[in-house]
């Protein structure tokens, strides 16, 4: 079902679980608190459950990168860890390989985590990356857990890694809560960046200078 | 001999082509002067001979000398100009020059000459000044960074993000600034700006040099704060002033770090943000002094890595080289290349972390947790809506309130979205995320601020202040037996001599949490999570207990996806602990394999049994267990599996046992 108003293709209406195939995102390492740590510290100790969780990563990732054998079932989370933020989750799948000068589509699934009246959502380019078509879309009544469902039309510019960003804002009477979401996507084949030596101190440390404005 | 007849004099780059010919690389030879004398000249052409006097050579200080290279020459041409360095900043042209050397010391002139096609030579000399050394002289002045203040900040409102035409000249409190030998990089002289951003350092007289503000703070021993370039090889930012002579009398430097935003009617960075960097050292060293001010012992803090780069988003992945951080976060100890610390977004238009000072505090707090307490937490994507695993709700929301408490504002704020223009914000002087509960991050914060700040709303009637959550974190918490959550935080407050525990009491309850102690007995607050109950289950030696788990909260960190039982041996001995999955009429099946895992604590982790046997799980810890409390994390492999579409089993039960 096509999102009438915003223009992006989209479920409108929450699409069949069986359907968009979610699960709510689930993390990976810890949060923005000593979360990480405890993973890491438990890991050493831990090994057959770092083995399992390293195996649950590797599944995920390789939905992240084999981009073009993904399918919905397999979607990649944005944002596995984060600081405290609003009860939004992403899900994403790039279904054909990115190449330049060539249109490609984003499916972009997003899960409130809680009711609301409205559910915002919009997407934006970079350097690299035009979205074509409408960049906003917006859904009423939208239920927690459930996926809301909206597809991207994007062409890529040049090689290389780049990201769309997505902009989600769950609204209520009482509440506006927003999230900040960036999918990868890399174009093409890029070559290996080739990072030039840093600039070092007098001591050996790497610095990165950056002009002051003088003032009497 | 060397030819010439396919040099293209109006497109030197073709130099690169130059054939191998002879031995001799052609153009290289002649225009790098490799087969000829001085720089600059063809390989034909000889480099010019310098010669110069000095008179007098040296005498009392100040000492005036005449210089005359009238002596120079060159063999196959002419000197075309003459360049003095007189080794005290000053310099001259011109084949007769005169100086004086203020001060005493000895100099070094150096004489360049130039021939008519380019060619230098050089020549030097020492004349030496007696007298006093030339006076020191006093570089001071002033180093500020632009911060950009929210809209409507006192109040919650989600469209007001920063406000770029607010923005101001903040002071670099506390940075150590640096000043800099522009010829040899050397650093001349270091000191730390103060609360006003002021310096002041004494450098020597006429003396090229350049300031120099790291974005640092530091106090030997206490802390040491840089902010990184992780997308740049986690190069130090630093802000640099233009280079200058220190000349003989006092000289001002006053330095300003720029946002980068183009003005009125911007929409993107357009500039070097270079306040960036700064704006996020000052609100950590506003949580160094709040700590250190509050506390009666403060803590040796060790160094903390800050990663910022412009480049930084919430990708799906980790790879701070290129910019991938997930989100602004801490982590320690994660042993896999990257180095240890908090990174901050920076993505202009997505989310960009560097003026958002709540966000930046909380991250704080996680870093001192670490190295002053300790955590349990599995951490985790979380808000303030959520159910949670009882230690993430307690250390996110702990942070949160402290982020309030550091910058005396209870308006949690972090802008995100086209130009900043959004925020996502919450007020902690009322939590208004339900459920309330020991499970809620929300619930957390706003009691942690109401116990911490002085206002007394009903039915907040304590004012605590930091000082005594400090010393639970640092006592109870760190090396408690019971998991760290509210509840031993609480416990340790109410312990303290004098503390006021009607009213702990009350104002804990009106954030629905009813279980007291270390452990929550007593807690009748679910979270609609009937499975969640009770918060640690009690074992004894050779008993079992039935727990059952549940993701009808969600997964990897949701209330009721991992369950917690608690134990006491009386005496050191020999013990097997167990978790097997029993199968209930309610149990969904089959599908994935049951597989019972568990996490042995002891005041913080001791020991783990979670393999991918299905069915059961066992431990006998070598050499036995010490006398004193224990508590078991119990959980369904399927209800915490990382993976995003893992498949998961509905509420699936387990028998508990301890036996010797």
């Amino acid at each position: 079902m096509v999102n009438q108003t915003s223009g992006l293709q989209g479920c409108g209406t929450k699409r069949a679980a069986g359907a968009c195939v979610i699960a709510v995102a689930a993390c990976l390492l810890a949060a923005c608190g000593g979360g990480d740590d405890e993973v890491a510290s438990e890991a050493a100790a831990r090994p057959r459950a770092a083995e399992k969780t390293a195996a649950a990563k590797e599944a995920t990732d390789t939905a992240t990168v084999k981009l073009a054998d993904s399918k919905p079932t397999h979607l990649a989370t944005a944002v596995p860890n984060s600081k405290t933020t609003a009860p939004i989750d992403l899900q994403y799948d790039i279904p054909a390989k990115p190449e330049v000068g060539q249109p490609f589509t984003i499916e972009l699934v997003v899960s409130p985590r809680k009711p609301g009246d409205l559910l915002d959502v919009e997407v934006g380019d970079s350097p690299g990356l035009t979205i074509e078509g409408e960049r906003v879309a917006r859904f009423p009544a939208v239920e927690a857990g459930q996926p809301y469902v909206l597809k991207v039309q994007v062409r890529g510019n040049a090689e290389g890694l780049y990201y769309v960003s997505v902009i989600t804002k769950l609204s209520s009477k009482v509440q506006s809560e927003g999230r900040a979401f960036s999918v990868p996507v890399v174009i093409g084949t890029p070559p290996a960046a080739h990072k030039p030596a840093p600039v070092r101190d007098a001591t050996g440390q790497a610095i990165e200078s950056m002009p002051a404005r003088e003032a009497p | 001999m060397l030819s010439f007849a396919n040099f293209d004099f109006d497109r030197p780059n073709r130099v690169m082509k130059a054939v191998w010919r002879s031995g001799c690389l052609l153009f290289p030879c002649l225009v790098l002067s490799a087969c000829g004398g001085g720089g600059g000249g063809g390989s034909d052409n000889a480099a010019p001979t310098a010669s110069f006097t000095a008179t007098p050579s040296s005498g009392n200080a100040p000492l005036v000398v005449a210089f005359d290279a009238s002596a120079s020459t060159d063999r196959d041409g002419s000197i075309a100009s003459y360049s003095w360095s007189f080794g005290d900043s000053g310099s001259a042209t011109g084949v007769a020059a005169s100086h004086t050397f203020v001060s005493g010391g000895s100099y070094t002139v150096t004489l360049t000459v130039t021939d008519n096609r380019g060619a230098t030579g050089q020549a030097t000399r020492t004349i030496t000044a007696t007298g006093p050394p030339p006076a020191d002289v006093t570089v001071s002045g002033r180093i500020t960074y632009q911060r950009v203040p929210f809209f409507n900040a006192g109040v919650v409102d989600a469209t007001a993000g920063l406000n770029y035409g607010g923005t101001f000249a903040a002071p670099a409190r506390g940075v150590v600034v640096e000043l800099v030998n522009a010829a040899s990089q050397a650093v001349l002289a270091t000191t730390t700006a103060d609360d006003n951003g002021d310096y002041a350092m004494t450098a020597p007289a006429d003396t090229s040099v350049f300031v120099r503000a790291r974005a640092q703070v530091r106090s030997t021993g206490a802390w040491d704060i840089r902010v990184l370039n992780n997308t740049n090889a986690n190069a130090l930012y630093v802000l640099d002033s233009a280079s200058f002579s220190t000349g003989t009398a006092s000289v001002t430097r006053n330095l300003l770090a720029e946002s980068g935003w183009p003005g009125f009617g911007g929409t993107t960075y357009s500039g070097t943000r270079a306040a960036a960097p700064f704006a996020i050292v000052d609100t950590l060293y506003s949580a160094v002094k709040f700590v250190r001010g509050n506390v009666d012992t403060p803590p040796s803090l060790p160094a903390l890595a800050v990663f910022w780069s412009q480049k930084n988003t919430s990708s799906d992945d980790f790879d701070p080289s290129t910019g991938a951080i997930l989100s602004t976060l801490y982590r320690s100890g994660a042993n896999d290349g990257f180095p240890d610390g908090i990174y901050v977004l920076g993505l202009d238009g997505n989310d960009t972390d560097e003026y958002d000072q709540h966000v930046l505090a909380h991250e704080f707090q996680h870093f001192l947790e670490d190295v002053t307490s300790r955590t349990d937490t599995p951490g985790g994507s979380h808000s303030p809506d959520d159910r949670i695993d009882l230690r993430l709700a307690f250390s996110e929301g702990f942070a949160n309130a402290f982020s309030g408490m550091v910058l005396a504002d209870p308006v949690y704020k972090d802008s995100f979205g086209q130009a900043q223009g959004d925020r996502f914000d919450f007020q902690l002087e009322n939590n208004s995320h339900p459920p309330a509960g020991w499970f809620n991050e929300g619930s957390v914060a706003g009691l942690a601020w109401d116990l911490y700040d002085a206002a007394n709303e009903h039915p907040d009637a304590v004012a605590l202040g930091y000082g005594p959550m400090f010393e639970v974190f640092a006592g109870e918490l760190r090396g408690g037996p019971a998991l760290t959550s509210l509840y031993p935080f609480i416990a340790g407050l109410k312990a303290r001599a004098g503390a006021p525990v009607a009213a702990i009491d009350a104002l804990v309850q009106s954030q629905s949490v009813f279980g007291t102690g270390l452990y929550g007995v007593g807690e009748t607050n679910d979270g609609s999570v009937s499975q969640a109950l009770p918060v640690y289950t009690t074992l004894t030696l050779g008993g079992t207990q039935r727990v059952c788990g549940t993701t009808a909260a969600g997964t990897y960190n949701a209330l009721g996806n991992r369950l917690f039982l608690r134990f006491t041996l009386a005496t050191a001995q020999s013990v097997t602990i167990r978790a097997e999955y029993t199968a209930t009429g309610s149990d969904p099946g089959p599908s994935p394999d049951p597989d019972p895992d568990f996490v042995l604590y002891r005041n913080g982790f001791l020991d783990a049994a979670d393999g991918g046997t299905p069915n059961v799980e066992e431990l006998t810890p070598v050499g036995g267990l010490a006398a004193g409390d224990y508590v078991i994390e119990v959980y369904e492999f399927s209800h915490v599996d990382p993976s995003t579409n893992a498949a998961r089993r509905g509420v699936t039960c387990m028998n508990v046992s301890v036996t010797n």
